[in-house]
């Protein structure tokens, strides 16, 4: 009789466990997955930002003549050397074809185009792209600028916004979200006040 | 039974132990990710933080030591090379500045002058229009031949006019009160390109090192060196009745503005640009020995200036030195870098 019980509370004891576990083993592969899509979008975010403060302090560097060439309100085309000492190349970033290889409604792919190399569309969950320009009194410019208020620009201030590619379910409320991170920033070129 | 349950809880165990590990370890990579940026932009700050120090101490006339690391902000940044031009106008620069394991190297050439200061093109340029009153009296001379920075030998090129006026009406007022104490090719030349130094004067005012503002005797001063000018502000006001006299003798490198009625009783020796701004404004040299302007003289365009240089002892003169005007360039608080080249 005492060894029967012990086994109906052994079996007791396992189920309850065992559904704890299921629970957890739930959570975790919930939490799992956040962590997946907000390491990712958080790895694009920066590897972007990277790129972005990279390519734009170049803007102007080596370059005789125009240094900025396009610098609409999602699109911004300019020239400079990438390397130090090296030969100059032209860049443009642009908002491409929405990504329809993702769950995401709203992202869309992003578009960086250098004359030597051409266009690398990227695939960056990227859902928010603006671009405005500041003169050297830091007075906001109409977009697009155009002409020779081009000469003008001295600033230039990116923001962007990524977000995951697939949803994450929340075990706990159940409801779906993208993981979402913004980056801005006012950069100035150095190079942009050398003269013409 | 007991021993199979013990079993399958060290097993369970060890599956959360796991779990538990990869998501740290997912947690500890996008805090990583983060923190990478963080250090890429605390290394490019202090990297930038090199670039202004080492232009700081170039405004001090003071020459930046390379390859000297300083500690700032959990970070540390250095220059890491630096040339310049033979006339050291242009500078080449290379900083790196390291936070954690980042570190960000800029590399840069500048164009270093200094701003406001106007080009001179005579011993005395006269901005001023029409000149009330001009008077050269005692036995001050002006003369535009180029002189060396001390005001003694003459370099024997470069030689410029020596009083320049706006035009023709106002050089025969200056030509008439000082005949044959002016000297220079030529002596009296109507030059309307002459820079108005007025809208420069706010500025030498707010940058001044020496400010006399106060009606009153001065003893001797000294202002500046010949490495390390500076800048000078006597006003005297419009009121000739209120004057600043300076009694002993006076030395100074730079850029002098004088207002009003200044007196330099004592002897005088000014290397550098003098501006004289505003009406009636007398300039006096009153000592027995050799006292002088050397560089060059500006009268701001105030209609209906009043000026008097006054040589009240001997051989008081105002020479023209490019020398010495391009010593005064080298004035700290009014450096100005142009970019010419910019890497990071």
């Amino acid at each position: 009789m005492g060894s029967m019980l012990d086994m109906v509370g052994s079996a007791l004891i396992f189920g309850v466990l065992l559904l704890a576990v299921g629970r957890m083993q739930g959570n975790v592969n919930s939490t799992m997955s956040q962590n997946t899509f907000n390491l990712n979008t958080q790895t694009e975010a920066v590897f972007l930002a990277r790129l972005i403060e990279y390519d734009l302090t170049k803007a102007g560097y080596r370059v005789t003549g125009p240094k900025i060439l396009i610098a609409d309100s999602t699109r911004i085309a300019f020239r400079g050397a990438l390397t130090y000492g090296g030969v100059v190349d032209s860049v443009a970033y642009y908002p491409g074809d929405e990504d329809t290889t993702t769950t995401n409604p709203r992202d869309f792919r992003l578009l960086r185009s250098t004359a030597s190399r051409g266009a690398l569309s990227q695939r960056l969950g990227m859902i928010y792209f603006r671009i405005s320009y500041y003169d050297s009194l830091n007075t906001l410019m109409p977009t697009p600028v155009t002409g020779a208020n081009r000469y003008a620009i001295r600033a230039i201030h990116i923001k962007f916004r990524v977000e995951s590619h697939e949803p994450v379910t929340d075990a706990v409320t159940g409801e779906a979200g993208y993981f979402a991170v913004s980056w801005e920033k006012l950069i100035y070129p150095r190079n942009l006040g050398k003269p013409l | 039974m007991g021993r199979t349950a013990l079993y399958l809880v060290l097993a369970l165990g060890m599956v959360m132990g796991y779990i538990g590990f990869q998501m740290y370890r997912s947690g500890q990579i996008a805090s990583d990710t983060q923190y990478a940026y963080l250090k890429y932009v605390y290394a490019r700050n202090l990297a930038r933080t090199a670039v202004h120090v080492t232009l700081r101490v170039y405004d001090r006339n003071q020459t930046p030591s390379t390859g000297q690391t300083t500690s700032f902000n959990g970070g540390s940044y250095q220059l890491d090379s630096l040339s310049a031009s033979a006339d050291g106008d242009t500078l080449r620069i290379v900083t790196s500045g390291s936070y954690a394991e980042s570190t960000y190297t800029m590399r840069l050439t500048l164009f270093r002058t200094t701003r406001p200061f106007p080009t001179v093109q005579a011993a005395l340029s006269i901005r001023a229009t029409p000149i009330s009153s001009f008077t050269l009296s005692g036995h001050a001379t002006i003369d535009g031949h180029n002189y060396d920075a001390s005001g003694t030998l003459p370099v024997g090129s470069g030689d410029l006019a020596g009083v320049t006026t706006m035009n023709s009406a106002d050089a025969g007022t200056v030509t008439s009160a000082a005949g044959s104490y002016i000297g220079g090719d030529p002596p009296v030349k109507v030059d309307d390109s002459t820079v108005d130094p007025k809208a420069f004067l706010d500025i030498y005012k707010n940058n001044a090192d020496y400010v006399y503002n106060v009606s009153g005797t001065y003893g001797g001063q000294s202002w500046g060196s010949a490495s390390n000018p500076a800048i000078v502000f006597c006003n005297a006001g419009d009121d000739t009745s209120f004057s600043i006299k300076f009694t002993g003798g006076v030395v100074g490198y730079g850029i002098l503005v004088v207002r009003g009625n200044v007196q330099f009783n004592g002897n005088l020796n000014f290397r550098g640009l003098v501006i004289v701004d505003g009406f009636n404004t007398v300039v006096s040299f009153g000592a027995a020995g050799t006292p002088a302007i050397v560089g060059g003289i500006i009268v701001a365009g105030n209609a209906g200036a009043s000026i008097a240089l006054k040589g009240t002892g001997a051989n008081a003169k105002a020479v023209y030195s490019s020398e010495a005007l391009k010593n005064a360039r080298n004035i700290g608080r009014l450096r100005y870098y142009t970019i010419l080249d910019w890497y990071e």
